[in-house]
């Protein structure tokens, strides 16, 4: 197929726009009668007789093709299991070729700084500070107030997860955020079926720490993401369910695995693990790499599987 | 000079004469004219000089000539035959004869040049008149013998001028006309009711005596013709009523007596006229005669009222006719061409071989305001009526002299010519040829009887009403209008004025608008401060008035008839001399060109500039010409300007004007000059040839003889158009903003996923693609000047310098002389010097393939048909010849069909138009919606980056990627099914075009008929029989009615082949002719009608149909030995063989064959059953009604007669000498006659009658004879009902009576197409039904395909030669034949018949219009996925749902899912019968606004809503449920969140996610697939149901879904590939969500073609299909 060029005669610009003014007014007035005829009284070419007609076919046609949809769907939704998506592990789209079934790790708080995109970075800042912020540190402890709301509410089930020694990391301190000491909750993705297996633990990793070995939980240790913020990073307190450490966290392989909502209500407790940076170096920006580890915990620092990433900046020592 | 013009009267004439020479003697010697011997002292110098000035000028050659600076020539070739016949004439005769025209009609740019020319032949014509003052008052009585038939009266006031020169000098003719007019009033004239008669009077008035013609009753003649009249004038295309009075005026005066000669030499009564002039001239002569004159005829300014009446009508009566005939003159030539306006050129080209005798030149030599200015008058005229005339004109100037001043420098010129003689073979009597043929033989410009006369309202029809409606509202009680013409549009001040009505009334100048028809503007007369016009083609009026219309001030108008426009206003001024400057003519201008729509290129701007500097400006040219013309009664008749362009500017502005004129016929007149001027034109040297020096000189300034290729555009500018036109600007934007966003987030994140590179990448791959494609397409398209090229000669043999030498062609000039022999092309146009048996190939021109004769005798007035003359290409089959170069390269008839084919841009076929209109509407509706929701996105925030992205989405959803791939591969198929049906499309849009073909002008010979002769009717026995012949058949003769057998006395129609009537013509066949069979085996093996045959068409047929008859002719003429053969020549027209006869009879046998009437005069007796009969005239009425009958039906007719030699005279062995004939050829036996014709294909009835069927009107346009291409016409259907003539003499009305609205058929023959306006073209072609074109010319097959074009018809053209190429390039669908057609006509042409057989087009026609159908269904398909491709986008925007479908994704739909469906339209078959349908129109779109609602309304959102399905039923099984995805989009895309919560309470990273996206988008993709199954099943029929059509009757279609689902697995399960591509491997249950809307879409499709079915013209039908 070609097009084959208008080979024209070349003409002058000015005739050229004197054409085009004049086909444009030629077209404007046609498009004028076309949207509105006097004579047929016709609107866009049709009479309202014309015009109704079309409506009540189109009213009809979106009409029984949005309940033919909606019948669809009705049907599909009956038959969709209600505590459990139909396809879960491995054969869910959680799996990939590339990406095996695994849990990501996910931090509290998390807010968003900008009206778009909630960022992983707590940015600290002082209240005594010429730029008041302390707007974000009601937004940290809002946020972790609102999560912890959900753990309670009911506390018969014997899978509730409780964190008894908590250090600074509770409300009343403003975990630690008014101080300077953010405490950090970290824990791991709710997956349908998954069970983490502990002690076999991979080697070569720089984050196996053998102090963190061997327990019967799940080891969460949190590292400056390079040597630079390693050293940036001081002292990081961690507070389990069963302990609190210096060295790394913990949590309880007992509150696996999730089995979805019950009766559509959600009853899971997700467990996680306090991180308490009790003296950062202020006024720069650390990368914090927190990872869990296990034998079927797959790592994957890019699309954060069994890791998470997030920033640290304190505005000034307090 | 003015200081000299105090005295007064003739007397003062001499004086002024000698000053003037004098003055113009000074200027001469500074000019150097060589060539012109000036000086008035030097009279007797003159003749010779005189004679070399007379150069003749070609119209085309007078841009060169310009600049050669050679004086000024002019065809003088009537001069030249007078003197050659005059033979013993005396020189001083010679000198009176050969007065040169000067040509005024030159100006140029440095003036004084033209001084020069001007005064030069003022300083001629006065030692003319000092010689023969007497030569101007003959007594016509005295010659006795006139020796010229018709006079032609022609005075002719001309004025060259220039910047520097007064323009009012040009008005002497517009004075005079004032004056004239004046002399009666205008309401006197108006009422007139002779306004119908004037014709009638003149001829009473030149059938009237000398003497009664001065008292012949008063008649006053109407000025104004009125509307009706000039329609009914103009009403058809024939025999219009003022046509008929010219043709009753020219019967009368032609004096049959003195028609003897071929040459018009006529002369001894004119040698004798011319002594008697000399000897009478010398004295005081103007003065006695005008004394004389006065005496006759009452001078009208003094004359008593009734006397006045009687001169103003004898007046009037010369006016109308020489007015006429001066119209007749000048209209020839004008559409020659803008530049070759010169009346003495197109005198001789009207009369070029015929006699113009005289030129006369009167110079009148004013001077200013006070003075009387005398006319002096010679002439050489021989004739009464020309005397008479000439008398007039002598009263009138006399007259005017005393009564005013005319201005100074006027001059008119008369020129007294006659009409051309009508050659010998002419002599038919006249009622026998059409009358149109009579009386425009050999010319071939338009006579425009519009322009016949002054009328009162010029205007054309569609403007009618207005008119009526502005006379009957617009005007003062008090006004009377007078005048109305229509202005043009123009633009001024950038203000543009359409057409509006000029009305000129008693008071005012009105301006009337269309729409209001009041005035829109006027002037009060008196406001008129000038006139400006300027003589540019536009006929630029300037009104100046005082500033009373504001801003407005002078009006600025285009007239059609600017002079005669100019001339009423003067009228109604009561202006009678422009002694004040009122008009003024400018040459300089800035103006536009008002031909917006046609394709002049633009030279001239326009510029507003005050009033009194408005000037034109012409940028190409350097010389301007303005001639008025005006007969003997001092009326302006018409204004001729007329450009002369440097040859500069000839160079820069090819394809303009120059491409308009090679439009115009070709105008040669170098076949009917004398050999002796047409050397001295050339300067050409006979026996010599050029000399090398003078050889190169005309290269160079002619240019070398080759073909000049068109201007071609570069290929890369080609390639770079279709890189960037249509869709390819909208993905070339999307390929952009895709890298631009890639780079922007490279520059943020360095690990952004490389998405948008890809995806750009990816879309300049297909955009690179595409054009590829499309340029391999567009350069396929070929080369036609190559094809030209090939036909011309590389060498050609010439004399130079004495020397032959063999040159390359391309060096040859004209002047030159060339020797052709058997075997050599033609190297240029040429003129026949010398030949022997010359005969030419014309095919490659005319289409007819019979080999030509060439001799040097002209034999025709039109070039293509006279015999001396031989074009370059040409094949000499025959014999050699010597010629003159005439004209070279482009000039020649072949380089200007070469040219015009070339030079014709390719018209966009019919399926680009739609494919364009689609391609608008797509890009509208993706830039609307992209730029729509841009505004959106950025309003709510959407990054840019983002919105970036969205808009490419936007972008490449909403281009049908595939598309144009597609729809090249089914043309492709479709051209393929084609191609075996013998039907070649070269182009492959052309498929498309002849389905929608609604004219097909077809060529005859070849194409409907076989381009063979076959015998068709014999007639024997006073009983006609007709013949069928065919391959396998035996012959079938058949008595048309039914005979008495002479034997049983039973009526029967079987002829009997022992008939003696029927052996003796048989006899006579087998015997005379002398053709055979061409003797190899494999020839002789074949049928007798496939055999090559060694003869001429004729015979072949005789012995064709002699061998299948009667066999073994061969033999039979071996047995029956020829003694004796006189061979066929064009004088004689007849044959002769002596045979000794193997029967019994000793008798020598005398056989002759020949032209029927010829044979019959040599006949005795005629032989009817067995007897003969004295052929007494019973018999030869009998014999001219068979005649007549047989000839009617376009057949060829021979006839045969034989007879018996006395053996006693001529014993057996008897020397026979065909050289002095030795035996008696009278009184022969006539046995009766064969017709030849030239049959019809089989099979062409048929498919006529089918095309008739499916609404195409079959037009048929043939170089043939009227006859002949009526009689095809009607025997194949094209014509199948009543001509007009044919009616008129069935009812046995004259034509003029029939209304053309009752006659659905019409024969238009060239001559006749010549003189149609294109309004009446138009007239023509929409009136009637049965259309056929005789007798055109290759310009004239091209203006009937614009003709057809511009009623807004797509017209398919058929033809073979190279004379049809340009109307096969202008056509929407050229056809060309595959066996017979040339190299040229195949490359121009979009597709080729390969079996040459007409009816091979239906079958085309039917396929085409198949694929228009299925096109349209492809588009509909194509075109409803890409609201489904959008859809996904706005519920992104709309509903934060995370996106449904990739941009990737759509790339693979558009270009690989979608494509094999689509093509598999290719294969649907018909769903009706295509062919009972009419053609589409122009304005039934592919796309409508019933299949965008259809598609985008319904089945898109059918499909989109299946898709949807299959995307939330993925994301729910996944935990996502549909509520949740709603306003999901932020988080759904932001990396950070990293624990997403579903429906089911699990998180979801962004990785995770994201491979969920895949999977859903992957379930949409899928959705979309197969519900354009159902799509495509919808799309299948129109109306039928899929069922009623087979579901899998397309094959392909099938193979097409199970091709598209394989691709589809193949996308989504290769590993890498999927990724990719943004897919995921689907579970095989998420390929189901889509069916039951699937299944839905199928039974909304059938239901809605089942309400279509149903009810036909309802909403269903209206709204619901496309």
């Amino acid at each position: 197929m070609h097009l084959k060029t208008n080979s024209k005669r070349r003409r002058s610009i000015g005739e050229r726009c004197r054409d085009f003014w004049s086909t444009l007014h030629k077209k404007s007035h046609s498009l004028g009668n076309f949207i509105y005829n006097k004579e047929h009284h016709e609107l866009f070419g049709r009479d309202g007789k014309r015009w109704s007609k079309l409506a009540a076919f189109y009213f009809c046609f979106y009409v029984v093709l949005g309940g033919m949809f909606c019948l669809y769907l009705s049907i599909f939704m009956i038959f969709l299991p209600i505590n459990q998506p139909r396809y879960i592990g491995k054969d869910s789209q959680l799996t990939s070729r590339s990406n095996p079934f695994s849990p990501g790790l996910s931090i509290r708080p998390q807010v968003r700084l900008t009206l778009k995109d909630p960022l992983a970075l707590i940015w600290l800042s002082s209240s005594d500070e010429k730029y008041p912020m302390n707007d974000n540190i009601e937004m940290y402890t809002k946020n972790l107030d609102d999560f912890l709301n959900n753990y309670n509410t009911n506390a018969q089930n014997s899978k509730n997860f409780t964190i008894h020694d908590v250090g600074d990391c509770n409300s009343n301190n403003h975990y630690g955020y008014t101080d300077g000491k953010p405490c950090i909750l970290i824990k791991i993705n709710k997956l349908i079926g998954f069970i983490p297996e502990v002690r076999k633990i991979h080697a070569n990793n720089r984050h196996d720490d053998s102090e963190c070995i061997g327990i019967s939980n799940i080891p969460v240790r949190c590292m400056g993401e390079n040597p630079f913020d390693q050293d940036m990073i001081g002292k990081i307190q961690y507070y389990s369910e069963s302990e609190s450490s210096d060295v790394c966290g913990s949590i309880d392989i007992k509150h696996f695995p999730y089995n979805g909502k019950d009766d559509r209500n959600n009853v899971y407790q997700t467990p996680y693990v306090w991180i308490q940076f009790r003296n950062i170096t202020p006024h720069v920006l650390i990368s914090v790499e927190c990872r869990i580890f296990g034998a079927n915990i797959f790592y994957d620092k890019i699309a954060q599987l069994g890791s998470i990433r997030f920033q640290l900046y304190l505005n000034k020592k307090i | 000079m003015a200081t000299k013009t105090s005295s007064s009267g003739n007397g003062n004439v001499q004086a002024l004469r000698s000053m003037w020479n004098s003055k113009i003697q000074d200027e001469e010697k500074s000019k150097q004219e060589t060539s012109i011997v000036s000086g008035s002292e030097q009279e007797k110098q003159l003749p010779k000089s005189r004679t070399s000035t007379m150069k003749i000028t070609k119209d085309r050659s007078i841009a060169a000539r310009v600049n050669d600076e050679s004086p000024i020539k002019f065809n003088n070739d009537k001069t030249a035959i007078l003197k050659r016949s005059e033979g013993l004439q005396s020189i001083e005769e010679n000198k009176t004869l050969s007065i040169p025209l000067p040509k005024l009609e030159i100006t140029f740019k440095g003036e004084g040049q033209l001084l020069a020319t001007l005064e030069q032949s003022t300083v001629r014509m006065d030692k003319i008149i000092n010689k023969n003052p007497n030569i101007f008052r003959k007594d016509a009585n005295q010659s006795g013998v006139r020796n010229w038939q018709k006079a032609r009266l022609v005075i002719r006031s001309t004025r060259a001028f220039n910047q520097t020169r007064r323009a009012s000098d040009t008005l002497p003719p517009l004075l005079m006309k004032t004056q004239l007019h004046r002399q009666r009033s205008r309401a006197d004239s108006t009422d007139s009711k002779f306004n119908e008669a004037s014709f009638q009077q003149c001829v009473n008035y030149f059938s009237k005596d000398k003497e009664n013609k001065r008292d012949s009753s008063p008649i006053r003649r109407k000025l104004k013709r009125s509307v009706s009249d000039s329609k009914s004038c103009m009403r058809r295309n024939k025999l219009d009523e003022s046509i008929s009075q010219y043709e009753m005026l020219l019967r009368h005066l032609k004096n049959d007596e003195q028609f003897i000669t071929e040459h018009p030499s006529s002369s001894p009564q004119s040698s004798t006229f011319l002594k008697q002039r000399q000897t009478s001239f010398g004295h005081p002569q103007i003065s006695t005669i005008v004394a004389k004159e006065k005496e006759q005829e009452q001078i009208f300014p003094k004359t008593s009222s009734s006397k006045r009446q009687t001169q103003s009508s004898s007046r009037n009566i010369g006016r109308t006719f020489s007015e006429f005939i001066a119209n007749d003159l000048f209209l020839l030539s004008t559409p020659s061409g803008l530049r070759s306006l010169s009346i003495s050129h197109a005198s001789s080209q009207t009369d070029m071989a015929e006699s113009i005798q005289h030129i006369h030149d009167q110079t009148a030599i004013p001077s200013e305001k006070s003075s009387t200015p005398a006319s002096n008058e010679n002439t050489v005229v021989a004739n009464e009526e020309v005397q008479i005339v000439l008398k007039e004109l002598d009263n009138i100037l006399n007259s005017k002299d005393q009564e005013r001043s005319l201005t100074s420098n006027s001059q008119i010129n008369v020129i007294v010519v006659n009409l051309p003689a009508v050659s010998k073979e002419e002599k038919i009597p006249s009622s026998e040829k059409p009358l149109m043929q009579r009386l425009f033989e050999g010319k071939k410009t338009a006579y425009n009887t519009d322009e016949l006369e002054m009328k009162s309202v010029r205007l054309p029809e569609d403007m009618i009403p207005t008119y009526e409606i502005a006379r009957a509202k617009a005007f003062f009680d008090s006004e009377t209008l007078l005048y109305t013409t229509k202005m043009i549009k123009i633009s001024r001040r950038g203000y543009k004025q359409h057409a509006r009505i000029l009305c000129i009334t008693s008071e005012r100048l009105c301006n009337i608008t269309k729409k209001k028809p009041y005035p829109k503007e006027a002037v009060f007369l008196n406001q008129i401060l000038g006139v400006t016009c300027t003589p540019y083609k536009d006929d630029f009026v300037c009104i100046h008035t005082k500033e009373v219309h504001g801003d407005r001030g002078d009006w600025l108008a285009v007239v059609d008839h600017p002079c005669e426009f100019i001339t009423q206003l003067f009228m109604v001024m009561g202006r009678d001399n422009n002694s004040d400057g009122f008009l003024k003519i400018k040459t300089q201008f800035t103006h536009c060109r008002r031909f917006i729509g046609e394709s002049m290129p633009i030279d001239c701007t326009i510029s507003t500039v005050k009033c009194d500097n408005f000037l034109i400006k012409k940028t190409n040219f350097d010389a301007i010409t303005i001639a008025t013309s005006m007969t003997i009664k001092g009326r302006l008749v018409n204004c001729f300007r007329s450009i002369v362009p440097s040859k500069r500017t000839k160079n820069n502005e090819q394809g303009g004007n120059t491409f308009e004129n090679l439009k115009k016929e070709v105008s040669i007149d170098e076949h009917k000059i004398p050999l002796d001027e047409l050397i001295e034109r050339y300067q050409a040297n006979v026996e010599q040839g050029h000399t090398t020096a003078r050889a190169r000189e005309f290269l160079e300034t002619n240019g070398p003889n080759s073909l000049t290729p068109p201007h071609e555009v570069p290929q890369w500018v080609k390639f770079v158009k279709l890189l960037f036109g249509g869709f390819s600007g909208l993905l070339w934007v999307a390929a952009v903003l895709c890298l631009a966003a890639y780079a922007a987030q490279v520059g943020s994140d360095p690990t952004t996923p490389k998405d948008n590179l890809w995806l750009g990448i990816a879309l300049i791959v297909v955009v690179v693609i595409t054009a590829v494609f499309a340029y391999y397409q567009e350069t396929k398209a070929g080369k036609i000047m190559e094809s030209f090229k090939k036909m011309v000669p590389q060498q050609a043999v010439v004399m130079r310098d004495g020397q032959k030498l063999e040159i390359a062609a391309e060096e040859l000039v004209v002047g030159d002389i060339v020797f052709i022999k058997i075997g050599d092309k033609t190297p240029a146009d040429i003129r026949v010097l010398s030949s022997q048996s010359f005969k030419v190939d014309n095919s490659s021109l005319t289409g007819e393939s019979e080999p030509l004769s060439r001799s040097p005798d002209c034999t025709h007035d039109n070039p293509l048909e006279t015999k001396n003359l031989a074009f370059f290409s040409t094949f000499a089959v025959e014999g050699s010849c010597t010629g003159m170069v005439i004209r070279t390269g482009d000039n020649t008839v072949m380089g200007r069909i070469a040219a015009l084919a070339s030079g014709l841009g390719n018209e966009i076929s019919p399926l680009n138009v739609e494919i364009n209109h689609f391609v608008h509407i797509v890009t509208a509706v993706a830039v609307s919606f992209g730029a729509i929701f841009l505004v959106i996105l950025l309003a709510l925030g959407t990054g840019i980056l983002q919105a970036l992205v969205f808009v490419i989405g936007i972008i490449v959803s909403n281009v049908p990627e595939g598309l144009l791939a597609t729809i090249t591969v089914m043309l492709a198929l479709t051209a393929q099914r084609m191609a075996k049906k013998k039907c070649l499309v070269k182009n492959l849009t052309a498929v498309e075009a002849l389905g929608s073909v609604s004219t097909i002008c077809s060529d005859k010979t070849g194409t409907l008929t076989q381009n063979r002769m076959t015998v068709a009717h014999l007639w024997f026995d006073n009983s006609t029989v007709s013949v069928s012949l065919s391959h396998t058949h035996d012959a079938e003769l058949i008595f048309e009615t039914p005979v008495k057998d002479h034997v049983t006395g039973a009526d029967t129609t079987k002829v009997d082949f022992e008939r003696p009537g029927y052996k003796a013509l048989l006899r006579c066949g087998m015997l005379c002719a002398k053709a055979v069979f061409k003797p190899d085996e494999e020839n002789m093996s074949k049928p007798p009608l496939q055999r090559k045959v060694n003869g001429d068409a004729s015979e072949t047929a005789i012995l064709q149909y002699s061998e299948i008859v009667a066999g073994k002719v061969e033999e039979y003429r071996a047995k029956n030995k020829r003694v004796c053969d006189i061979p066929f020549n064009s004088a004689n027209k007849y044959q002769v063989s002596v045979h000794e006869t193997d029967d019994d009879d000793q008798r020598h046998l005398v056989v002759m064959k020949g032209a029927p009437e010829r044979i019959l005069e040599r006949c005795q007796t005629i032989f009817i059953n067995n007897h003969e009969y004295p052929l007494d005239d019973e018999w030869t009425r009998k014999f001219n009604d068979a005649y007549m009958q047989l000839g009617g039906l376009g057949e060829r007719v021979l006839g045969f007669c034989d007879m018996r030699l006395p053996l006693g005279t001529f014993p057996r062995g008897f020397n026979f000498d065909p050289d002095n004939v030795n035996f008696p050829l009278q009184n022969l036996r006539f046995l009766g006659f064969v017709t030849l014709i030239d049959p019809p294909r089989p099979g062409v009835a048929d498919a006529v009658a089918k095309c008739r069927t499916a609404g195409i009107k079959v037009i048929m346009v043939t170089g043939d004879h009227p006859i002949t291409a009526k009689a095809i016409a009607k025997s194949v259907g094209i014509i199948t009902s009543d001509t007009a003539q044919d009616l008129a003499e069935r009812l046995n009305i004259s034509p003029n009576f029939v209304d053309s609205r009752d006659v659905r058929a019409i024969v238009v023959s060239g001559a006749e197409l010549a003189e149609l306006s294109s309004h009446q073209l138009d007239e023509v072609l929409t009136l009637h039904r049965e259309i056929v074109f005789a007798r055109t010319s290759p310009q004239q097959k091209l203006i009937i395909v614009e003709g057809c074009q511009r009623q807004g018809w797509i017209v398919g053209v058929t033809g073979d030669g190279v004379n049809d190429s340009p109307a096969l390039k202008k056509a929407d669908i050229g056809i060309s034949m595959g066996i017979t057609g040339s190299d040229v006509s195949k490359q121009v042409a979009d597709m080729i018949l390969l079996d040459d057989n007409f009816a091979t087009i239906v079958s085309g026609i039917e396929e085409g219009r198949l694929i228009f159908d299925n096109l349209k269904k492809v588009i509909a398909y194509t075109f409803t996925k890409n609201l489904v491709e959008l859809l996904p986008f706005l519920l992104y925007v709309v509903a934060d749902v995370p996106l449904a479908l990739s941009t990737i994704t759509i790339l693979c739909i558009d270009l690989g899912t979608d494509i094999v469906p689509s093509i598999s339209y290719a294969y649907e078959k018909i769903e009706a019968d295509i062919l009972k349908r009419p053609p589409r129109k122009k304005t039934d779109k592919m796309v409508t606004s019933q299949m965008v609602t259809l598609c985008y309304g319904q089945v898109a959102m059918l499909e989109a809503s299946g898709a949807f399905f299959a995307y939330t039923v993925v994301m729910a099984e996944n935990g996502f449920w549909p509520s949740r995805l709603i306003g999901l989009r932020e988080a759904w895309e932001s990396k950070s969140v990293n624990d997403l919560r579903d429906s089911y309470g699990q998180e979801w990273t962004y990785e995770q996610r994201h491979n969920l996206d895949l999977a859903a988008q992957t379930a949409y993709f899928i959705g979309v697939v197969i519900l354009q199954f159902a799509n495509l099943y919808g799309n299948k029929t129109s109306r039928r149901s899929v069922f009623q059509q087979g579901i899998f009757g397309n094959r392909f279609m099938v193979f097409a879904m199970v091709f598209t689902i394989g691709l589809a697995c193949f996308l989504l399960y290769v590993p890498t590939l999927d990724r990719a591509l943004n897919l995921a491997p689907n579970r095989f249950l998420w390929w189901l969500p889509p069916i039951p809307f699937f299944l839905y879409l199928f039974a909304f499709n059938e239901a809605r073609k089942f309400f279509i079915r149903k009810y036909p013209g309802r909403f269903p039908a209206r709204q619901l299909t496309y």
